[in-house]
């Protein structure tokens, strides 16, 4: 009974953040939109590859493949991870409806992943067309999907990374001005610290250590050989860490959300907005 | 009338100056964030394997790009967001002129945005060590101050633009990010763009400007080689500051008419 209103309760979320992302414009204009920034961006990614190869007369496709390839990966995490995590500040500063969420919702928390669930529909989308045209681009053909592991992969990556954009919210709970910025610098430490465009070996090694203790190396690894067969990572070793790692990620998001939670109400944050 | 434009240009761009410098924590992280974008890449350079020369060309097109960011959010979006918050049919009733306070908008604008930019600069040849030609900077500064006056223009004629489009225009700032990054070379010179693309890119001010400063800093071009430069961005500038005062007055009577001027979430 529980799971059935809880399942309810989800795909309303998922059906309301639909409407409220769409409802501006016909369905296949919406389709184009959200294409739009994902496809430029693996074009972006494609043309650094070919500066530098044009430039320089020095062809690497297997780095090109790790461009092009980490950047399609990044696109699925961030659409949902930024879903969760710009939820607070849209219905806070711009809807003014985050306190009629918390009073009929059982848990804000629970909504605020809900609502993430449509972003990490939307990122296999994104994933899938920036992966085909990249690999259109630089040449590519010849994959090795282990769907499976991809699907353990996504599994595994939508339960930390909505941990993470749950965190992110828990924070901008308590900032009407920062909200935008929390979200988009989670978006950007991971683009750093993630193995997404480089490995982070080529970082400073303090830079490094904080690389390795994220789970986005890692599933970078994991997705880059379940996809394109790239390396020969011990994937049984990794889905472990990943395991860990979610696990330690979802406990502390549940521990900072129940702070964040308690704090906000005493000090009447809900509806607070700044007018930017 | 004129005094009464200055000063309402004056006033607003007093405001933008100091509603965007008043907490340092913004400052802060508004010249982290474009850092971090520019050592994503920077990194990704040195795993290509790419000459010292692409750090340099990385810096500089990412201090650019943040102006373009300042035109579509700051310029672009603002009279939609003063109407999302009640401010528009405030202004409007005043004896103001909208083209005086969308004037003073842009100035405060140019300035936040410089401060970051060349905060952005320092840092990035501190930490990555680029390199430039001293001898290229007053080419740059001049090819630089037109890539500003024909950007911000621009950024005067989505203003107005964007305030009919209401939420679409929303979605369509947002459209002009990516797009844009890439048309504009921001992260890799122009001429690794077919010429086609080219072509369409030499319609963006600030695709020129990106290249005539990278020109003159990075390669030591004069400002006889970048006279084709000055002269697109020189048109540009003029056509789209033209063209936002005439823009501005139609939206602004096209919006009485139906009524959409202070309507919000539409």
């Amino acid at each position: 009974m529980e799971i059935t209103r809880l399942l309810r309760r989800v795909l309303a979320s998922i059906w309301f953040t639909w409407l409220e992302s769409s409802n501006w414009t016909h369905p296949l204009v919406y389709l184009g939109y959200v294409l739009v920034r994902p496809v430029f961006g693996t074009l972006i990614y494609v043309y650094i590859y070919l500066a530098f190869a044009i430039y320089t007369n020095a062809w690497n496709p297997e780095a090109a493949l790790y461009v092009v390839g980490g950047s399609a990966l990044y696109q699925f995490i961030v659409s949902g991870m930024s879903s969760v995590a710009w939820v607070v500040h849209e219905e806070r500063e711009h809807y003014e409806t985050l306190k009629y969420v918390y009073i009929s919702h059982p848990r804000l928390q629970e909504y605020l992943i809900s609502r993430g669930l449509f972003g990490y529909i939307l990122g296999v989308f994104l994933m899938v067309v920036t992966i085909t045209v990249g690999s259109i681009l630089i040449g590519f053909r010849s994959f090795s999907l282990n769907i499976p592991l991809i699907l353990i992969g996504i599994l595994i990556a939508i339960l930390w990374s909505s941990s993470l954009g749950a965190i992110a919210s828990a924070i901008s709970l308590f900032s009407s001005e920062y909200g935008t910025v929390i979200a988009i610098s989670f978006d950007s430490f991971l683009m750093i610290f993630g193995d997404v465009l480089f490995p982070s070996e080529q970082l400073p090694s303090w830079a490094h250590s904080i690389a390795v203790g994220l789970p986005l190396k890692d599933w970078m690894a994991l997705m880059r050989f379940a996809i394109f067969g790239i390396g020969t990572p011990d994937f049984s070793t990794i889905i472990v860490y990943q395991v860990l790692k979610t696990v330690i990620i979802f406990s502390l998001s549940l521990v900072i959300f129940r702070f964040a939670d308690l704090l906000i109400r005493r000090k009447g944050y809900i509806d607070i907005t700044t007018e930017h | 009338m004129l005094m009464l434009f200055l000063k309402s240009a004056f006033a607003r761009c007093y405001i933008r100056i100091k509603g965007g410098n008043r907490e340092l924590s913004w400052l802060i992280f508004e010249v982290i964030m474009p850092l971090l974008g520019i050592a994503a890449i920077v990194y990704t350079y040195n795993f290509l394997g790419a000459p010292k020369a692409f750090v340099g060309f990385v810096i500089l097109g990412g201090a650019m790009f943040s102006y373009w960011f300042n035109v579509l959010w700051g310029i672009g979006m603002n009279f939609y967001w003063e109407k999302e918050r009640g401010n528009l049919e405030k202004i409007l009733i005043t004896p103001s002129p909208l083209q005086g306070i969308l004037l003073g908008i842009a100035l405060g604008g140019m300035f936040n945005t410089t401060i970051r930019a060349v905060t952005t600069v320092i840092i990035g040849i501190v930490i990555f060590d680029a390199k430039f030609n001293v001898d290229g900077i007053l080419p740059a500064m001049i090819i630089f101050s037109l890539t500003i006056f024909a950007l911000y223009s621009l950024g005067m004629c989505f203003a107005s633009l964007f305030l009919k489009l209401g939420r679409s225009g929303w979605r369509l700032t947002e459209l002009m990010q990516e797009p844009i990054t890439f048309l504009s070379g921001q992260y890799y010179p122009l001429r690794a763009l077919p010429a086609v693309l080219q072509l369409v890119a030499s319609l963006i001010p600030l695709t020129i400007g990106i290249d005539g400063v990278r020109l003159s800093l990075i390669l030591g071009s004069s400002l006889t080689d970048l006279r084709l430069h000055l002269m697109l961005l020189l048109a540009l500038g003029v056509s789209t500051f033209i063209l936002s005062y005439y823009i501005l007055r139609l939206m602004e009577h096209r919006g009485k008419k139906d009524g959409s001027l202070t309507m919000r979430w539409m």
